[in-house]
């Protein structure tokens, strides 16, 4: 695949902040409770960045042929994710020896909250009931 | 870990925080490694909060049926043994002073449920930045996971960002 990727609006509320917190571990009060993010600067809670890049891998990986796996993926995180705020999910993939692109997570207000790029591996082996007609032939012969 | 994410900062040892802290002091420094079992209730919980869209982080016959031998982690769960990071000598991290401004991961193989690895962080690169009146800590950690057979199974390199200034030393 190359171009554009399919682009996603996506909204972490509490409840969604809370369970990444219970799944990943990471009990941060910045990410729980207001005021334990205003004591640290913040205006109200924020989303954990590893929870905007966790759900980012996800849009990548629902978006790439069924066992691709992601080989490389850095991010930057450049503005924290309020909870409840709205944000949109856009990127580039290109297709060549392996899948490589690059995807950002921006807020409503414009604001870019994540940067990345990733490098993904197709599936390595035509395991399903699809394999390409030469083989095909060739093992009818 | 996750009792003492109360107050405010990471601080040294002895009680100082980031003011205090000497950057020149710490690379190279590496956690002790530590052994983790890959959780397959962990898995699936973690899938669902990152809304990881495959089967096969979810559901164990759909995770088999696509060759695994069982469910699959997400590409992030790595995330799980290393964050916050461990003490290291000398540095011991506390929650909300801090923040995670950049991360990178290599995969070279697919983790499953069930998977035993043996991790370890060190840090790579702790430098002082000043922009105007705000000086920040940037201290960058890497931290790879090792199957007992001696394979490399990830890599991680995170930097994170403490605010000088922000907060003060423990009281």
């Amino acid at each position: 695949m190359s171009g554009p990727l399919r682009g996603e609006r996506i909204r972490l509320d509490r409840d969604d902040i809370a369970a990444y917190a219970a799944a990943s571990g990471d009990a941060n009060p910045i990410h729980l409770d207001d005021a334990a993010a205003r004591a640290a600067g913040l205006p109200t809670a924020i989303a954990h960045g590893m929870l905007t890049l966790g759900v980012s891998a996800s849009w990548l990986l629902g978006q790439l042929p069924p066992g691709t796996a992601l080989t490389q993926l850095k991010a930057r995180f450049s503005r924290p994710v309020p909870a409840g705020a709205a944000a949109e999910l856009t990127g580039t993939a290109e297709t060549a020896d392996a899948v490589t692109g690059a995807f950002q997570l921006v807020l409503e207000g414009g604001e870019t909250a994540l940067r990345g790029s990733f490098t993904a591996r197709p599936p390595v082996a035509p395991a399903g009931p699809n394999p390409p007609d030469e083989e095909a032939s060739r093992h009818d012969a | 870990m996750r009792g003492r994410a109360t107050n405010a900062m990471p601080v040294r040892a002895n009680g100082e925080g980031w003011a205090a802290l000497d950057v020149n002091n710490l690379v190279g420094r590496a956690s002790a490694p530590r052994t983790v079992t890959v959780d397959r209730d962990q898995v699936a919980r973690f899938a669902r909060a990152v809304r990881d869209p495959r089967p096969e982080c979810r559901d164990l016959d759909a995770a088999r049926r696509a060759g695994h031998p069982d469910l699959l982690a997400p590409p992030t769960f790595p995330t799980t043994f290393g964050f916050p990071p461990p003490d290291l000598p000398g540095l011991e991290w506390r929650a909300a002073a801090w923040v995670h401004a950049e991360q990178e991961y290599a995969f070279y193989v697919p983790l499953h449920a069930g998977d035993s690895l043996s991790i370890t962080t060190w840090v790579t690169s702790a430098r002082r930045r000043r922009a105007g009146d705000v000086e920040t800590v940037w201290i960058e950690l890497e931290e790879c996971g090792v199957s007992p057979a001696g394979a490399e199974a990830y890599r991680s390199r995170m930097r994170i960002v403490g605010r000088l200034g922000t907060a003060g030393p423990a009281s």
